[in-house]
């Protein structure tokens, strides 16, 4: 404790030391954060990485046994190096996963912002339109949209992001309409600040905490269904190389190559591993009521 | 004669993250048949901890040691099968917040029942008609009405008259309430206290309270302890006591001179502000607890804990200065 | 609590007026009509033209709105331009199968999830609840379908113990449940690990409160502390959750069913898609998307049945 009070802290900065002390405490967080990190920079560098030409097809290497000289993790059903292929895949997982859920966010916080603050027509429109997509299960809805969109990876990208953006508009609103009431929001509104500044310079930044908790959940939940929906060929098409697609192609071999069937699988399981443990980390920090 | 209840050298520890609290140091006090004896401090004195550690219901794990005994039967030693039989039966508790010490999924009728069906084997036929008696005598409107329904359909007095009728269910030797009226309206807070006077008239309880509202205290209580970061600072009758307070801590609760601007609406006067924070103690201290807050404060008090010794007849006080005023303890001292 | 009732009810009459809808325009939003996917290549326009006009695909969309709603009503749900099946007749062999697999996964999760997230919040901090923890974020991560896959490698491909795929009706039971134990697991995994971490954060949350304190200082022996005043508070969260999961459950059926090959209705779902089978999909979203909006109500009120509270509240606003 004498160290504690040798270092002068301001408050702030006690404050951040607190929560990152919160936060390296469970070592699963920090692992998770790791593995995020690992993934984030895979998915930047792949083609870098990668050491071969993920599309290279070879008729006379196919289903080569991982730990091969020159193929790491073996090859696939066209002798594609599946390293390559995985570390390509990577991008497309991380793009959907972040992407999906920051257009879910932006949109989805714009909408509860102005439904929670300006009520009215506005809000029982915004609102009957999140009880009506939240009246499909998420599956159905990312399916029908993605088919609807068309078979594309932008495309489930976007079917992704529609189907979370309910979640954020519940969220915001929610904490809107707690907000509005409070007294330096009313204050505000009596010293005549116009709604934009109210909802973007008071509201929002005092909402934050659900919003990247719930962000912190959309992330992985973005990868499995974009896995899903590239397994399910509404995705990314083949030959483009991603894990939902080597996990749907695997399927025809399962008897021949095991191994090509469990690695695309780990690697989604790793990934939404990682986001989910470095995101539980992240509640522990902003939101310690759950526990202890 | 044994008295009812007896507390010998409690000290209560908690293991936390950034270390050992030293939550309550070598308390002892008795309370007599029929008596209601106060615990008075500010928050975080220790006082809810002693309370919590007579039935073995601390929140979490303690390291507790001393002695608790009730009729002379020693607590701390008993199995947990024999403390349960205690609780509830000859010693239970009302606490401070009626709102949630109440189960929102069972009805008013079921809580009161348990205690009888679980203590006095009755039948759920019997219980219910022996907990609309218990309702009447804490005075709750329409008691019969009221077995059917759920604490939130209640107010917070008449949740607080539900524990009470709860606790005193099977007429116990012991009843401790922890802040019973903090959390309620002035006109209820008065009613709650003719009915704990009136119970212990007509069931003979002993009452210990737990509180900081010293008009609480000069309403219904006998004795008082008054404490401070875990220690027993003076006790004395509350009469005595609150004339002649030889504390420095208790001086500064009561103000040092009483004034009608003080007192507050229900003409009960609270605590007085001083100056500082309750420290959070470790281990034994090796000092005065309060020096660091006390005007009284001399070189000797950072040495040792004074002791708690015989100030005036019936009265003690731990404190090198003890006196009710600073001018008085210096005559003292020069005397001795 | 009647005008309770009534206004979740009607609530959800109302969602689900707009989400048939909904899913009436998204499924003309589909590319290409029902008349091109159901024609050969190259059929001329005539052609085109008069299954439009058999189908009733020329008249404009509110007509077309009405006229669906209206054979919905009188249970008509039309044909499968493909197969020519009767739609409401596939529906009826396609359901139970999916029924009998959501509902032994459920069972599954229950009978597993809750005394395990029972007994890690009373065993707190121990190696039991560390293991259930972590079994249950794997359970949350990793996803069904390579569960799925990865069963079938294991106890079909490598073991031979079960069956890889397809499904067998209940007429002979022991293939039944042979079949559909692997899919009813994989679906339980992921219930499961929700519901374990909600149960146990359920139950340390309601152990924590004040009544809990009062129970025991009623003289309560600690198994009906636990078991009737902590776990009666505890359940109704986790009630909650369980309702709140089946729409998951929902989710997780359609691939599950696809990667066991198990002829039910998220299968059906897929079909549709693939083959353009535009009637078919139109009334399976449709049917699923009911079965979700009356799950939900009966969430809410079996939740305000169980918390009294909710019940006097909803009533005031």
């Amino acid at each position: 404790m004498t160290t504690a009070m040798a270092t002068e802290l301001t408050p702030r900065a006690a404050q951040r030391r607190r929560l990152r002390r919160r936060f390296t405490r469970r070592p699963t967080a920090v692992l998770g954060l790791v593995g995020v990190a690992c993934f984030v920079l895979v998915a930047i560098f792949g083609p870098v990485l990668s050491p071969a030409d993920p599309d290279a097809t070879s008729y006379d290497q196919i289903f080569v046994s991982p730990f091969s000289a020159g193929h790491l993790l073996g090859t696939d059903d066209l002798g594609r190096d599946v390293l390559s292929r995985l570390i390509v895949g990577t991008r497309a997982s991380m793009e959907a996963g972040v992407l999906a859920t920051l257009i879910a966010a932006v949109i989805g916080v714009a909408l509860g912002l102005f439904a929670g603050y300006y009520r009215g027509w506005l809000d029982t429109v915004v609102m009957r339109t999140t009880d009506v997509l939240l009246s499909f299960p998420f599956a159905i809805l990312a399916v029908g949209l993605a088919s609807i969109l068309g078979p594309s990876l932008s495309n489930a990208i976007l079917a992704l992001a529609i189907s979370l953006i309910p979640t954020f508009i519940r969220i915001t609103r929610a904490e809107v309409l707690g907000l509005r009431e409070q007294d330096y929001v009313q204050a505000a509104v009596v010293s005549g600040a116009s709604g934009g500044v109210i909802m973007f310079g008071h509201i929002l930044r005092n909402c934050l905490t659900p919003l990247v908790v719930q962000a912190s959940v959309a992330i992985p939940g973005a990868i499995i269904g974009a896995a899903m929906l590239s397994f399910l060929g509404l995705g990314e098409q083949p030959p483009t190389a991603s894990w939902g697609t080597m996990l749907s192609e695997s399927q025809n071999y399962l008897s021949q190559a095991a191994w090509f069937a469990v690695l695309p699988g780990l690697a989604i399981a790793l990934a939404t591993l990682s986001f989910n443990m470095f995101g539980d980390g992240l509640r522990e920090v902003l939101d310690p009521r759950g526990d202890q | 004669m044994t008295p009812r209840l007896q507390v010998e050298d409690l000290s209560v520890q908690f293991a936390t993250d950034d270390g050992p609290v030293l939550a309550v140091d070598r308390m002892s006090f008795t309370v007599e048949p029929r008596e209601v004896v106060a615990l008075v401090g500010e928050s975080g004195c220790g006082k809810s901890v002693t309370s919590m550690s007579v039935l073995r219901l601390l929140p979490r794990p303690a390291s507790v040691t001393g002695s608790i005994k009730l009729e002379g039967r020693e607590l701390t030693s008993m199995s947990e099968a024999e403390i349960r039989e205690i609780r509830g039966r000859d010693i239970s508790m009302i606490f401070q917040e009626p709102m949630s010490s109440l189960n929102p999924s069972f009805t008013v009728g079921f809580q009161i029942g348990e205690v009888l069906r679980r203590h006095e084997g009755m039948t759920r036929r019997q219980a219910n008609a022996r907990a609309v008696e218990l309702l009447e005598l804490v005075r709750m409107p329409a008691p019969k009405a009221r077995l059917r329904e759920y604490p939130h359909q209640l107010s917070g007095g008449m949740r607080q008259r539900v524990m009470i009728a709860m606790a005193v269910a099977c007429s116990p030797k012991v009843l401790i309430a922890d802040e019973p009226t903090t959390a309620l309206d002035v006109t209820i807070q008065a009613q709650i206290l003719d009915i704990l006077r009136d119970l212990r008239q007509e069931v003979g309880t002993s009452i210990l309270l737990i509180t900081h509202d010293l008009g609480v205290v000069a309403d219904i209580a006998d004795r008082v302890q008054i404490m401070y970061a875990g220690h027993q600072i003076e006790s004395g009758l509350v009469d005595n006591l609150f004339a002649h307070p030889q504390h420095p801590y208790t001086v500064g609760l009561l103000g040092a001179v009483p004034r009608p601007d003080r007192l507050s609406h229900n003409g009960s006067r609270r605590l007085q502000e001083i100056p500082g924070l309750v420290p959070v103690l470790r281990d034994r201290p090796d000092s005065c607890v309060f020096a660091p807050r006390c005007t009284r404060a001399t070189p000797e008090c950072g040495e040792s804990m004074p002791p708690l010794e015989a100030t005036r007849p019936g009265q003690y006080a731990a404190c090198f200065h003890a006196g009710e005023s600073l001018a008085e303890s210096a005559k003292e001292d020069l005397q001795a | 609590m009647k005008w309770f009732v009534l206004r979740k009810v009607g609530q959800s009459m109302l969602t689900l007026l707009i989400a048939s809808i909904v899913v009436f325009l998204g499924v003309r939003a589909l590319p290409g009509d029902a008349a091109t996917a159901m024609s050969s290549e190259g059929a001329s326009p005539e052609v085109l033209a008069q299954i439009r006009q058999s189908y009733g695909l020329d008249k404009p969309l509110p007509v077309q709105y009405l006229d669906w709603v209206g054979h919905l009503l009188t249970g008509d749900l039309g044909k499968s331009p493909q197969t020519g099946l009767s739609v409401s007749a596939v529906l009826a062999s396609r359901i139970p199968v999916t029924l009998e697999l959501a509902g032994v996964a459920l069972l599954l999760a229950l009978l597993f999830g809750i005394p395990i997230g029972i007994f890690a919040a009373l065993k707190r901090n121990t190696a039991f609840d560390y293991l259930s923890t972590t079994g249950s974020m794997l359970g949350l991560s990793v996803p069904h379908f390579w569960f799925g896959i990865l069963f079938i490698l294991l106890f079909a491909v490598k073991l031979h113990w079960l069956p890889a795929s397809g499904f067998v009706p209940l007429t002979d039971p022991v293939a039944n449940l042979q079949h559909i134990i692997m899919p009813a697991a994989v679906l339980a995994i992921g219930l499961a690990a929700v519901l374990i971490p909600q149960m146990r954060s359920a139950l340390i949350q309601s152990l924590s409160e004040d009544y809990i304190r009062t129970a025991r200082a009623k003289g309560l022996a600690q198994s009906a502390v636990i078991g009737k005043h902590a776990l009666r508070n505890s359940l109704t969260a986790v009630v909650t959750v369980v309702g709140l999961q089946l729409g998951a459950l929902i989710s997780g059926v359609v691939i599950t069913e696809q990667i066991f090959v198990v002829p039910g209705i998220g299968k059906l779902t897929l079909d549709s898609v693939y083959n353009r089978d535009y009637p078919m999909l139109q009334a399976v979203v449709l049917i699923t998307a009911s079965a979700y909006i009356v799950v939900n109500l009966i969430t809410d009120l079996v939740y305000s049945a169980l918390n009294p509270r909710v019940r006097i509240q909803g009533a005031a606003t």
